[in-house]
């Protein structure tokens, strides 16, 4: 069973994410994030499939009898084969049944479906394929495959319903599938890429089943800021989902389309956000200004600077609000993104060690295979974070070892 | 979520407010409507139903309403009047609000039209009577939707929950499918480690073997390191590299040195460069399909879903059994069995006891169900139960046995796969061979058709030239015979003319002659007449010298006649002769050649074509092929038909049909094997042994209507499982009083070390699951299931055929509740032996209790002189007798001994000793005349061992068709001890029968035994 923690970690991008990519793209200064739920039609549909499977030896004489040979009545393939009548009734019903031969046993003909199949070498018999596919509630476009192969982020209404979190907004949409999707859909050459496939065909009735689904998106909201983050003199709208990759160009390309969906977001007043992050700090048990200031960092991103002081009194057992691993993390208060920061680096080095035992021992407990190679990527991206040099492996054993935990490594090392 | 609806006819809106700061809102969202104009329009186009929230309102103090579109939220209030409403302002939809409309919380407004207006004052005042705004219509309406979704939200929660439950399977299915899986891993491990001891197989030469064209590159021959190796090697075996598992296949077949194995996957020569070696897997697909089999139990997936639920739960679906009728050839109780048999869902247990006739019963099943055109499996643990059954079935059902060659037996070998896709291809070649001949032959001369059909323009062009010239020449002949003909025609016309002139003149000659001679005659008479006759004086010379004038021209007339005809006889003659002279002879000679030409030409031409067109007639449909000609014009019309549709289409035709038979012959010379799945897919009746139906790869993906299972009181869950899965519905056969599952030594010994274990380990139900294991394996599935069956889903067959009255009684009490009855055959309530004087009973117990104890005691493991050496001297004289006899004994040491006593006894009578002997486990399902039963086990401290097993005294009892002796140690056995007690159950049996023995039958000493056999030999 997982904890709602984990189960929200599992559906949305960690704001340490968001602000590390946005970052990336330079200019742009994350501030805030909006945790939603988009509507999806998740659009049951059936339709015709050919299996195909290598011909038995009977199956394959009998339609290139009656194709090739043009044979036309079951004596004269018993005749010309040497089978017992018996045998050519049945294997007759039976190629009936699947719709490669049509006609009585006066009049065999191969159907269109037959002849297709002999053509092919291969036995073609068409199977009622189900398939579930997934549209936007907005403007009923497809979904790209990718989202096919993370389908388990998508929710059901019930599992939406479930998730019922106050920080997550279950958007609505206001307008029904439109059939004409899907044909559309049906006609496009590239319509694999929407996990149609070729082969599907469907027929007039493909529709069986339209239910609301919803799909896990975080839309961030950045600003580009003049000299001194004095004014913003751009605002944009960034999605993020787990779909690989991360920044969702998909969504992100529907907020702008869809411009009510960007109006349902809260102004954002800059004065506010000290303020909140005030509140966080409260609420932590610290005091403002001594043991923590707020800033921004010369990338602008806001920052709750926490003084070394704080991490000193480990010793003595003092109730401690933070850690040293909280250090260097994106916190968000209402949405609102800043980072715990600290200007110690020594103390951030630390913090960087601690998190990526921590984050070896959340693997293990997942029972999650570890590679040192991996491992030490993801130390990397800490310090980055954190602005302290790249770490080693032999620090990494190291520290283990002062802490007393090599038993972390040990399943690594191997 | 249900939608639930409000219904306004006209929703009026005073605007004049928003009117006004509309531009400035829209400078914050440029994607709203510009005016109030536009307001209308999009309201009125696309809203005419429109999502409505109601909003508390602390200032105002009544809520107001949210109505939203999908891109604005319209925020408005009642009028005080209660006829319109106020538009204060456009807001975007907020989170909470798309939280709410998500949730379901609007109520859908039905507005028929939208009136804006920009204030009180433009609202029409005819209006005024009926205009209403219901608002707090909505108000109350918005609360019950509410209620109703919460309601709704509390049910979906429980359903959700419920269905979660329902999916999950019960503790006792669980509980079941954990011991299944524990007791496959169990004896899976246990023969892997069998297998490990076994050393690999290795070779030294490896070879692709089969035809490029039908290679996957399955097949490889191997030839052995070591030949003695081969004994190891058989038909089926399944083995994989050693060092490399996943390469695997089975044996196809061993020569000598060298055997060839075909592998699931094609493989490239490259890997299996030698040197390399196989291991045996026995077990690896036996353990395979078993676990599939309890995987596809627990998700649901075998052919009988509720399989799971009868077998853990006894849980049996009702169904409606049809009336009872008799049977032509069953008893009462065999036709409630085979009729429910064809009725019941699910599963049916049929319980026969010896002698009941169920090979009989199975067979009328098989057949009803087989006519139905179900698919049927016939199944046991032995190959001879398999076999039996096979046999009794009529021949013209499609039955296919699969299994080993060896182990098959032989009157069944011809129902092999094999056996009968070889026959297959023998008949098919055979049946088709006339057929291919004809084709051939064509199309060998095939050629010449086409050269016929080539040439054929010219064919006709030759005919019609002959036929032309033939003509020509008869036209010139007619022609040059008609001119002359015409010419005759002509003189003799003009000769016949004159003829008939010269004729006429004759005649006018000859009358003025007559009338001449006649005027001479009266003339002459007249001549003496006195005045006038000077007159015929004169007269008469002249009439005179005229009838001379007259008769010179008569002569010459005569003589011009007479040449005149014979000028016509000679033109006539002439003209006879026409025929033979110039130039028509010569014309009518080469008009003959002529015609002969042309008819031998047309002749040719029309058998040869009559020739191809017999043969064609054979191969093609003939409606296509043109008619026979009778004469020119049809031959012509029909050598055209012919080159055109020979070109056309024919030709083709015929080449697609060869190319289609030679095909056809030539996958059926080289690859019987491509037969199986067709033979699979023509049988109705498929025979296999448990173990067998798990392995034999042709089966893996067939599916049955029915499993009939024989033997089911012998076969464990886990081997059952197999074929269970795989059939809609089932039918168990079997006999929980006779032998339960044999359990192998080996997995006895591991159970007994776990059970240990578990009592030292603390772990819960570590115990439990043990003896779990110990059960499933011991205890047949049949016995676990009779014990919770309903009536509706077990029959007992009851009568019996075999035994006699006498010791059927004494069976029936003992261990079928005295249910089991005897037919009313005569032979059976009056046994042949009662004519015996020596041993006249049918139930005879010969006891050794008095001899002196150190000659009747057991010895080795376990062996009885004693009782052999009476037994010996009985089988004698039943030899003598010529009676048919059998020795069943509980040991194999005394089933050796006996038997080498018999060959030293009966070395000059041509004894057959080594069949007749058997120990109980072997002899189930046999019977015998005369069965005769050592019991062997005779001891101070009267241990009787497994002799406890009443299962296996009932199979030893119930063996003789006419009687059964035993002999034993009445001491011993009476006295039973097991483990160190009294083993009370087998005393009170041994008690009992006994005395049914000395009441109903016989129960002799040794000495009188003897003492009778003396005298028999000197009578």
């Amino acid at each position: 069973m997982e904890t709602r923690g984990e189960r929200l970690r599992n559906l949305f991008v960690s704001p340490n994410r968001v602000v590390e990519i946005v970052q990336a793209m330079g200019e742009l200064v994350p501030l805030r994030q909006f945790r939603l739920l988009l509507p999806l039609w998740r659009v049951s549909i059936s339709g015709r499939q050919y299996e195909k499977r290598p011909y038995e030896l009977l199956e394959r004489f009998l339609e290139r009898a009656i194709g090739e040979a043009e044979l036309r009545t079951a004596a004269e393939l018993v005749r010309f084969f040497g089978l017992p009548p018996a045998v050519v009734a049945k294997t007759l019903d039976f190629l009936r049944t699947v719709g490669h031969v049509s006609g009585d046993d006066a009049d065999l003909r191969l159907t269109e479906l037959g002849q297709a199949s002999l053509q092919s070498g291969l036995f073609l018999r068409p199977l009622e394929s189900q398939r579930l596919l997934y549209f936007e509630a907005f403007d009923s476009q497809p979904l790209p495959r990718s989202y096919y192969e993370r389908e388990s982020l998508i929710l059901s209404e019930v599992e939406a319903v479930r998730l019922g979190d106050r920080t997550i907004t279950r958007l609505y949409s206001g307008s029904y599938f439109d059939p004409e999707r899907l044909r559309q859909l049906a006609r496009r050459g590239d319509r694999e890429q929407y996990n149609l496939p070729s082969e599907l065909e469907l027929g007039p009735n493909a529709i069986r089943q339209v239910a609301r689904a919803y799909f896990p998106l975080t839309v961030v909201e950045a600003h580009a800021y003049d000299e001194h983050y004095r004014h913003a003199v751009k605002k944009r709208y960034l999605a993020f989902s787990l779909v690989a990759g991360h920044r969702d160009l998909f969504f992100e390309r529907l907020i702008q389309e869809k411009p009510a969906i960007a109006y349902s977001f809260p102004e954002l007043d800059e004065d506010n956000v000290p303020k909140v992050i005030e509140r966080y700090a409260s609420r932590q048990g610290l005091q403002l200004p001594d043991e923590a200031r707020i800033a921004r960092n010369a990338a602008g991103l806001w920052q709750l600077v926490l003084s070394p002081r704080l991490f000193q009194a480990a010793s003595t057992g003092e109730r401690q609000p933070l850690r040293p691993s909280d250090v260097g993390n994106v916190r968000q208060e209402d949405g609102y993104f800043f980072q715990l920061w600290c200007k110690d680096e020594q103390l951030r080095r630390r913090s960087a060690l601690e998190q990526t035992l921590l984050f070896v021992e959340r693997e293990q407990r997942r029972r999650q295979p570890l590679f040192r190679g991996s491992l030490l990527q993801v130390m990397g991206h800490i310090c980055k974070r954190l602005a302290v040099p790249v770490l080693g492996w032999s620090e990494l054993v190291e520290f283990t070892r002062e802490q007393g935990r090599e038993d972390l490594l040990e399943e690594l090392e191997a | 979520m249900q939608e639930s609806s409000f219904k306004l006819r006209v929703l009026v809106l005073v605007v004049g407010k928003l009117a006004l700061i509309l531009p400035e809102l829209r400078r914050r969202y440029p994607a709203w409507p510009a005016n109030v104009e536009r307001l209308q329009e999009e309201l009125q186009r696309s809203y005419t139903r429109i999502p409505v929230l109601v909003r508390p309102d602390r200032e105002r103090g009544q809520p107001y309403l949210l109505l939203c579109t999908s891109t604005y939220a319209l925020k408005v209030v009642p009028s005080s009047q209660g006829d319109a409403y106020i538009a204060l302002s456009l807001q975007p939809l907020g989170h909470r609000e798309h939280d709410a409309l998500a949730r379901g919380e609007a109520l859908m407004l039905e507005v028929e039209r939208w009136y804006f207006v920009n204030g009180f004052e433009e609202i029409p005042r005819a209006w005024q009577e009926w205009l209403s705004n219901d608002y707090k219509q909505i108000i109350k309406a918005s609360q019950r939707h509410q209620a109703r979704l919460r309601a709704q939200q509390a049910a979906l929660a429980e359903a959700l929950l419920a269905q979660a439950e329902q999916e999950a399977l019960t503790p006792a299915q669980e509980s079941l499918l954990a011991t299944l899986e524990r007791t496959i891993n169990l004896t899976h491990e246990i023969e892997k480690a069998n297998e490990e001891s076994k050393r690999p197989i290795f070779y030294r030469q490896v070879d692709a073997a089969g035809e490029a064209r039908y290679s996957s590159r399955d097949i490889y021959i191997f030839s052995l390191v070591d030949p003695s190796q081969a004994a190891q090697l058989e038909r089926g075996l399944f083995l994989a590299l050693e060092e490399r598992r996943e390469l695997r296949g089975h044996v196809l077949d061993v020569q000598g040195d060298r055997f060839i194995v075909q592998f699931e996957h094609a493989i490239d020569l490259d890997d299996l460069r030698p040197p390399q070696a196989f291991l045996p897997l026995g077990s690896e697909a036996a353990f395979r399909v078993q676990q599939e089999a309890v995987e596809r139990l627990r998700s649901g997936g075998a052919e009988n879903p509720a399989l799971l639920a009868v077998l853990a739960e006894g849980r049996y679906r009702p169904y409606s059994e049809p009336l009872p009728q008799p049977h032509p050839h069953l008893n009462a109780a065999q036709a409630t069995a085979f009729r429910r048999a064809l009725a019941v869902k699910d599963l049916l247990l049929v319980q026969g006891p010896p002698g009941t006739g169920k090979t009989h019963t199975i067979s009328e099943i098989v057949r009803a169900c087989a006519r139905r055109g179900e698919r049927v499996l016939v199944t046991a643990r032995t190959h001879k139960a398999v076999d039996n059954v096979l046999q009794s079935l009529p021949s013209e059902l499609d039955i296919l046995r699969v299994g080993q060659e060896r182990l098959v037996s032989p009157e069944v070998r011809s129902l092999l796969i094999d056996e009968r896709a070889r026959s297959l291809q023998t008949s098919l070649l055979t049946r088709t061979a006339e057929l291919h001949q004809a084709f051939e032959k064509l199309a060998a001369h095939q050629d010449e058709i086409d050269r016929f059909v080539a040439l054929s323009p010219r064919i006709q062009a030759r005919l019609a030239e002959l036929n032309a010239a033939c003509r020509m020449s008869w036209m010139r002949y007619s022609q040059e015979q008609q001119r002359l003909q015409a010419m005759f025609n002509q003189e003799r016309e003009s000769l016949q003319q004159r003829y008939a002139t010269s004729q006429q003149r004759l005649e006018t000659i000859r009358r003025r002659g007559e009338r001449l001679t006649r005027s001479i005659t009266r003339a002459r008479s007249r001549l003496h007449w006195p005045l006038l006759g000077a007159f015929w004086r004169w007269r008469l010379p002249r009439l005179q010298r005229r009838l001379t004038e007259l008769q010179q021209a008569f002569q010459t007339t005569s003589g011009q006649l007479q040449q005149l005809a014979s000028h016509l006889a000679v033109l006539d003659r002439r003209f006879a002769q026409l025929e033979q002279e110039e130039p028509l002879s010569s014309l009518r000679r080469r008009y003959n050649q002529a015609a002969s030409a042309f008819q031998q030409e047309q002749g040719a031409v029309a058998r040869q074509l009559q020739r191809f067109l017999m043969e064609l007639r054979a191969l093609l449909p003939p409606e296509e092929l043109p008619a026979p000609a009778s004469d020119y014009a049809s031959l012509l019309q029909s050598l055209q038909d012919f080159a055109e549709g020979w070109s056309r289409r024919l030709r083709s035709l015929f080449t697609h049909r060869l190319q289609l038979l030679r095909d056809w012959h030539h996958t059926l010379e080289v690859r019987h094997q491509d037969l199986y799945p067709s033979l699979l897919r023509m049988s109705n009746v498929i025979g296999a042994t448990c173990i067998g139906s798990a392995t034999a790869r042709i089966l893996s993906d067939v599916t049955f209507d029915v499993v009939l299972v024989d033997e089911a009181g012998q076969i464990s869950l886990a081997d059952l499982l197999v074929p269970l899965v795989r059939g809609k519905r089932a039918v168990l056969l079997g006999d929980h009083q006779q032998l339960p599952p044999i359990v192998d030594q080996t997995v006895r010994q591991r159970l007994a070390a776990l059970s240990q274990q578990a009592a030292i380990s603390e772990e819960e139900g570590a115990e439990e699951a043990v003896s779990d294991i110990e059960t499933l394996l011991s205890k047949s599935m049949f016995e676990m299931l009779v014990e919770r069956v309903d009536e509706q889903h077990f029959v007992m067959l009851t009568e019996q055929y075999r035994m006699p009255e006498r010791i059927a009684r004494f069976v029936s009490a003992q261990f079928y509740g005295n249910r089991l009855r005897t037919a009313s055959l005569p032979r059976l309530w009056h046994a042949h032996c009662e004519s015996d004087p020596l041993f006249p009973a049918s139930f005879t117990f010969i006891d050794t209790a008095e001899m002196e104890s150190s000659y009747r005691m057991e010895r080795g493991h376990y062996y009885n002189e004693a009782e052999a050496r009476i037994i010996v001297e009985l089988v004698l004289r039943a030899q003598q007798q010529g009676r048919d006899w059998r020795i069943i004994v509980p040991y194999q040491e005394q089933a050796t001994y006996i038997r080498e006593l018999l060959r030293q006894a009966a070395s000059e009578d041509g004894l057959k000793p080594q069949t007749l002997i058997a120990t109980v486990d072997s002899f189930q399902g046999g019977e015998s005349d005369l069965v005769l039963y050592s019991f062997t086990r005779s001891n101070r401290r009267h241990a009787i061992g497994f002799l406890q097993e009443h299962r296996r005294l009932n199979v030893a009892l119930t063996r003789a068709r006419d009687q059964l002796i035993l002999v034993g140690d009445s001491d011993t056995l009476l006295n039973a001890m097991s483990g160190g007690r009294p083993a009370e159950d087998f005393r009170r049996l041994m008690r009992d029968l006994l005395e049914y023995a000395r009441c109903q039958g016989e129960c002799l000493s040794f000495r009188t035994c003897r003492a009778r056999l003396a005298r028999g030999s000197v009578a």
